[in-house]
This record gives C-alpha cells, sequence and structure tokens, in this order.
C-alpha cells in the first residue's frame, strides 16, 4: 500500500465532510473567529509606523522598539568617534615628545646610534 | 526585516477561516460532542490570536495545530469523568460508531434536500465510516495522521507541534494509516 496515496484518498473524503457541518457551528466558528481578531496580539512596532512619532510612540508607553533599534547606531558612532579621538591624541603626544627632545637638545645617545632615527631627521627635515 | 514577515489582521483572519471546520472536525473526532469541540476551536483561536497573533504567517499552522492540541488535552484533564460519561452515552446513542451510514444520510438529506443519488450515497457511507475509524485511532495517531495529512504539515513542523521527534511522527503517521486501511477493508470500503 502506497501510505501516501491512501492517505491523500482520506483526505478528500474528509474534505466532502467539511461542506455538511451544520449551519449553527459554522456561525458559531466565525464568532469565535471575529472575537479571536479582536483580541490578536500586534506587534508594537507597527505602531511606529503607523503614527511615524516619536511623542505618540511615548504616549503610547512603547518607547523600547525605537531605542532599541537607534541604541546601537549611536553606540557604534560614539564608538567610531573615541576610537579616532584616542589615536589622533596619541599620534600628537609622540611627535612632541620627538619635537621637544630635539628642540631641548636633550636626545639620549643612543638616538645618535639608531640609523632609523637619522634617516627620518634627513627625511622630515629637507632643507638640510 | 521583522515587521515585513509579521502577520497583518487579514492574514490570521484568512489563516483562522482556513483551518476553522478541520479544527471543529479534528475536536470533533477527539471529544465526540459538537458544543465542547466548538468551545475547544475558540479557545484555541483566542490563544493563537491573544498570544501569537504577532508572529510571521507561516508559523500560525504548526502553532494553531499545538494550541489546538493542548486545549483539546486541557478539555481531557478538566473533565476526565464528564469526557467517560460522554463516550459511554455516545455508545448507546443513535448517532454513533454503530449507526447505519444509510440512517445519516437520511438525515443529511432531510437538512439540504436531496442530492445526486449513487455516488452521494457512497461518498456519504465512507466519509462516516472513515470518520468513525478516525475516532478510534489513538489519540497520538490520529493528530499526527490529520496534521501531516490534513492539515498538510510536513514532518518536522508536525513534529514541533506534537513535541515529539520527526521518526514518532512518521511511526505514528504509518499505523495510523495502516490501521485505517485495514479496519477500512474491513467494513468493505476501498480507496
Amino acid at each position: 500500500m502506497n501510505e501516501e496515496r491512501y492517505a491523500y484518498r482520506v483526505r478528500q473524503t474528509l474534505n466532502h465532510g467539511l461542506q455538511d457541518i451544520p449551519q449553527s457551528a459554522s456561525r458559531r466558528l466565525e464568532a469565535a473567529r471575529h472575537l479571536a481578531l479582536s483580541k490578536q496580539k500586534q506587534d508594537s512596532s507597527e505602531l511606529v509606523v503607523g503614527t511615524g512619532s516619536a511623542l505618540a510612540l511615548l504616549k503610547a508607553g512603547h518607547p523600547m522598539p525605537l531605542l532599541k533599534q537607534v541604541l546601537p547606531i549611536i553606540a557604534l558612532l560614539l564608538g567610531m568617534w573615541i576610537s579616532f579621538y584616542w589615536h589622533s591624541l596619541e599620534y600628537v603626544t609622540q611627535i612632541e615628545e620627538v619635537d621637544s627632545a630635539l628642540l631641548t637638545d636633550d636626545l639620549p645617545p643612543e638616538a645618535f646610534l639608531d640609523n632609523d632615527f637619522f634617516e627620518w631627521l634627513l627625511d622630515d627635515s629637507p632643507e638640510d | 526585516m521583522k515587521e515585513s514577515t509579521l502577520a497583518s489582521p487579514r492574514q490570521l483572519s484568512n489563516f483562522l477561516e482556513s483551518v476553522e471546520r478541520r479544527a471543529f472536525k479534528q475536536a470533533m473526532f477527539a471529544v465526540h460532542d459538537e458544543e465542547a469541540a466548538l468551545d475547544i476551536v475558540q479557545d484555541a483561536m483566542l490563544k493563537l490570536a491573544e498570544k501569537y497573533g504577532d508572529r510571521p504567517e507561516e508559523e500560525f499552522p504548526m502553532l494553531f495545530q499545538r494550541i489546538l492540541q493542548n486545549t483539546i488535552r486541557d478539555f481531557y484533564r478538566r473533565s476526565k469523568v464528564r469526557s467517560m460519561w460522554t463516550t459511554l452515552l455516545s455508545a448507546f446513542s443513535s448517532d454513533d460508531d454503530e449507526s447505519d451510514p444509510l440512517e445519516t444520510l437520511a438525515a443529511d438529506e432531510d437538512d439540504n434536500g436531496p442530492r445526486t443519488p449513487e455516488s452521494l450515497l457512497l461518498q456519504t457511507q465512507t466519509l462516516n465510516v472513515i470518520e468513525e475509524e478516525i475516532k478510534k485511532l489513538p489519540a497520538r495517531q490520529r493528530e499526527a495522521f490529520l496534521m501531516r495529512y490534513w492539515e498538510d504539515m510536513d514532518v518536522a513542523e508536525t513534529a514541533a507541534a506534537m513535541g515529539c521527534s520527526e521518526g514518532s511522527v512518521k511511526t505514528h503517521c504509518s499505523r495510523a494509516t495502516h490501521a485505517l486501511a485495514t479496519a477500512l477493508s474491513g467494513r468493505g470500503i476501498k480507496l
């Protein structure tokens, strides 16, 4: 026996039986459906789209969906700005140290043994 | 992105409309009582709408079946004694397993007027016998069979709705189909 084919024939017969459901039962099913629809849980973010206003959102008492969307973006931008600012500070500090050492003639003896340092001086002072 | 997949009231309405009659029949197969079956379907619809009304439409069949079966089980638990009496009394009523399909056909004709003779007679006889035999199936086999083949859910969805493994679903379906085939052919019905 082909199980699926047999089940399909049972299904066809059962479907015929659906037409014989009493009118009273059909009406109750319809009423139950309308009752259920009147109590359907709605996605709160639909409210945002529907009202298009943050004020209405807050008044409705559903600020969380908007915050959830906006907070990660703000956090990302803040992180990028802090990272950029910190790298700038670090770079300026390094430059300052070298410049002040050069100006005060306070370089350690090892600096004059460092070939890279001389190359850097030559590259950085083309007028010399 | 998530919003676009969530079901609208119209989608929920269409879904409920498409399943309500089968759900009613399923509940009838399980509890053998029209009023109780209607209450069960109404409860299941309400639970789906109230708790899962904002879920994607594709999840409705599995969720609804899960709720429906749980509501049927709740009904059994709440009214075990009443259910026992219903079953006992239905064994003596005229609309029971032993009823003559011809009698039911006559009743149908009284309600809806006469239909085409022989094919409809056979169809009604077959339907009555199939419904009787489905009622007799063990609950889990009946659930699996109806979800899989009447609700057109795949094995994974049926397993999720029943809270069992896919292997169990296949076993239940296979046993149910064979039991139905044996019972129907024993009563002279070939599909």
